[in-house]
């Protein structure tokens, strides 16, 4: 006797713990298995390329803060880097040193917090996120010494910066870096041997390279299906071509390769900070630029390597000082191209393991 | 580093690969018709070049025409071009959708109907993304006016 | 097992569903034009004077309130990494009793709404809301929350959350410090041990 059943939608709504902000999805379950999936966005859409158009070049700069929140101090770099390519502002040593530094501890506090959701989201329920959370207060403490602000920086000007670091800054970070790579050591032997996380991410979700490069996955989640893309070493921006540090890859593409290129990412950026930091020269920190900025009619596109991957920025002035167009290139939403090959197939609980380990923030998918 | 393509270079090899199609080249991108853009994203996906990954796709709102920009990247021989096309019927715009060749196009198009009305035929579901179904006007054009 | 492939799989195929939330979201937005009035009047008043039975039971009842509230979840943007930072281990929410974020708001009393509301997502806060049982607290955290920030004049953000639910604390800041946030559910704890439980 043949057993007849029904497929039906559950609705994950916009209110969820595990969803990273307000995302909805709208699943066609047979059973536990998920044979269909649609997701809903613009729960957070805030028009931000809309009321920059509105507003000066100088203006616009806390706009980008908010794009992806755990990340501003690199949306900020992106940003600056496009308008001085515009404007044609030079940027003197010791600032181009500054900013790797930035950029880099920006990107190990990104992925502590990113990891520390994954594993929150898999059932470890806020034990390693709050460890993690305990380093990234470390980081954000020294953002704090320099910039003021615990969150949206605000930080980077056109041409550099307005205020040198404080004297406090660099004896700190010499301190933490020599506590971090303890820590990453700590995560990585506590989690990655765990019998509970290997199963349930060894093999999850897997995204296949040649629909990674077509989707337009970008950043750990590109690097994790075997494509050696970095902008940092593909097509270097500010002084990255003077250090010397490695590309992590993984070859499966799988829920646990996405986890472990980050935490290798981590290393490798301790190591940058590291040359960085002994060779930070003396020097101005700002270079020479007007009080109102306006740049010469014609356009821009302009990509840095963020935490989530190629953050670019497109640009078109019309020589006027306000943007004519202002485009933010989402690397988080162009990786949620690819979610429904990678979710088909698996059980509900599969797709909060694979959904965390893509590492979203819906500040930038939205806009 | 990468390198960007050489657009005269790439107005030479289109003509004599795709006769009857009206390419023009700039100094920073190449400029086709909406009908021929389907075409000319074939070619440039396939051997010599390899533009195998779109970086951006999005639309700017001139007074004369709305032009859609695609940033293409190779990531097999770390080349990059831009791409451009002008639609001027700005009542009722639309062209081909490219998300056969492209898988990452789809959300994007589905970005650019939603705020500024672009129509792409063949697309797999078009439809409103981040907006809500009901909402009138398409805000990134330079005629809705912000505000409350 | 087989599917049976001929029942529609819900009343509405996924485009009405999409239509009719549309409807929803439109006929909401224009309904909701006038903020609430915010209820401030414990501002003003004074202890109750002492009664007999009613008073110790009162400051009990008010007490155990205050000493175990539980916050539902509803992070929507960058505020919503504060509260979390707040809840961490370096400004502790648990020795407030506040540790457990209910992820159901029939289990919470207090609203902590963290981030930029668009109109897409205010008929769900109404209905978040309204599914909390009485009595009931909400917060509004950041300069998004008091009259909409920096987005103000876009044409999806709600211009401050006293427009869809009534606000009893407004946090300013963008994002407010986890102290402020500290010094802000001290406050509703304040405005909690003056309510009364008979109305004189």
């Amino acid at each position: 006797m043949a057993i007849k059943t029904e497929s039906f939608i559950l609705n994950i709504g916009p209110q969820h713990p595990s969803t990273h902000g307000v995302f909805r999805l709208r699943l066609i379950l047979d059973g536990e298995v998920i044979t269909d999936l649609e997701p809903v966005f613009g729960y957070l859409h805030r028009g931000i390329e809309k009321l920059a158009e509105g507003r000066t070049y100088l203006q616009d700069i806390p706009f980008t803060d908010r794009l992806d929140y755990l990340g501003s101090m690199t949306n900020n770099h992106a940003y600056v880097m496009a308008v001085e390519k515009l404007a044609g502002i030079t940027v003197p040593e010791r600032a181009e040193y500054i900013r790797v530094i930035l950029d880099e501890l920006q990107r190990i506090a990104s992925h502590l917090a990113g990891l520390g959701f994954f594993l929150n989201d898999l059932g470890a329920l806020q034990t390693p996120l709050l460890y993690m959370f305990r380093e990234r207060e470390k980081i954000v403490e020294l953002f704090d010494m320099c910039s003021g602000q615990r969150l949206n920086y605000n930080y980077y000007r056109f041409g550099g910066f307005v205020q040198d670091l404080p004297e406090e800054f660099l004896p700190a970070l010499k301190k933490l870096l020599d506590t971090l790579p303890g820590f990453i050591d700590e995560y990585e032997q506590l989690i990655s041997t765990n019998e509970i996380v290997l199963i349930r991410t060894k093999g999850v979700g897997v995204l296949k390279r040649e629909l990674a490069i077509n989707s337009s996955a970008a950043g750990p989640v590109l690097r994790a299906s075997g494509v050696n893309w970095d902008i940092r070493r593909n097509d270097p921006y500010s002084i990255y071509d003077r250090f010397e540090f490695d590309i992590p890859t993984a070859q499966n593409g799988d829920t646990y390769d996405r986890y472990m290129v980050r935490i290798r990412e981590m290393r490798q950026s301790v190591r940058i900070l590291r040359q960085a930091v002994k060779d930070l020269p003396e020097g101005e920190i700002m270079g020479k630029a007007p009080k109102l900025l306006k740049p010469p009619a014609g356009e821009v596109y302009s990509r840095i390597e963020g935490p989530k991957g190629e953050l670019g920025f497109y640009l078109v002035s019309d020589g006027t000082d306000k943007p004519y167009r202002w485009r933010v290139r989402p690397p988080c939403l162009l990786n949620l191209s690819a979610l429904k090959d990678m979710v088909v197939g698996w059980k509900v609980a599969d797709l909060m393991a694979i959904f965390g380990s893509i590492d979203i923030v819906m500040g930038e998918v939205d806009r | 580093m990468t390198a960007v393509l050489d657009y005269q270079q790439l107005k030479a090899d289109l003509s004599k690969e795709l006769p009857g199609i009206e390419i023009q080249a700039e100094s920073s991108f190449l400029l086709a018709l909406p009908e021929d853009i389907h075409h000319v994203c074939q070619y440039l996906v396939s051997r010599p070049l390899q533009m195998d990954y779109l970086t951006n796709l999005t639309a700017a709102d001139y007074p004369e025409y709305i032009e859609i920009i695609f940033h293409l990247n190779s990531i097999v021989n770390n080349t990059a071009m831009t791409l451009k096309t002008r639609l001027t019927d700005k009542t009722n715009p639309k062209m081909a959708s490219v998300v056969d060749i492209w898988r990452g196009a789809e959300l994007q198009e589905r970005e650019i109907y939603d705020l500024f009305g672009v129509v792409f035929e063949n697309h797999i579901g078009l439809k409103r993304i981040f907006l809500w179904e009901g909402f009138e006007g398409y805000p990134l054009r330079k005629d809705f006016a912000n505000g409350h | 097992m087989e599917l049976d492939s001929g029942k529609p799989l819900s009343l509405l195929t996924l485009d009405e569903i999409d239509q009719h939330e549309g409807g929803i979201i439109q006929s909401f937005r224009t309904g909701h034009t006038t903020p609430y009035p915010d209820p401030a009047d414990w501002l003003n008043s004074e202890e109750p004077p002492p009664g007999v039975f009613v008073t110790s039971v009162e400051k009990v009842l008010n007490w155990s309130r205050h000493y175990s509230l539980w916050p539902v979840m509803f992070g929507l943007a960058c505020c919503a990494i504060e509260m979390m930072c707040m809840a961490a281990s370096r400004w502790d929410l648990a020795r407030f009793g506040m540790d457990i974020f209910r992820a159901s708001p029939r289990q919470a009393d207090l609203m902590i709404v963290a981030g930029t509301l668009t109109w897409k997502m205010a008929p769900w806060l109404k209905r978040i809301y309204d599914q909390m049982p009485e009595p009931k607290w909400v917060l509004a955290m950041g300069a998004c929350g008091t009259s909409g920030g920096l987005f103000r004049d876009s044409y999806s953000v709600v211009p401050g959350f006293n427009m869809v639910v009534p606000v009893d604390v407004y946090v300013p800041g963008c994002p407010p410090r986890p102290e402020a946030l500290l010094r802000a559910i001290m406050d509703i704890h304040e405005k909690i041990d003056k309510t009364r439980i008979i109305k004189r």
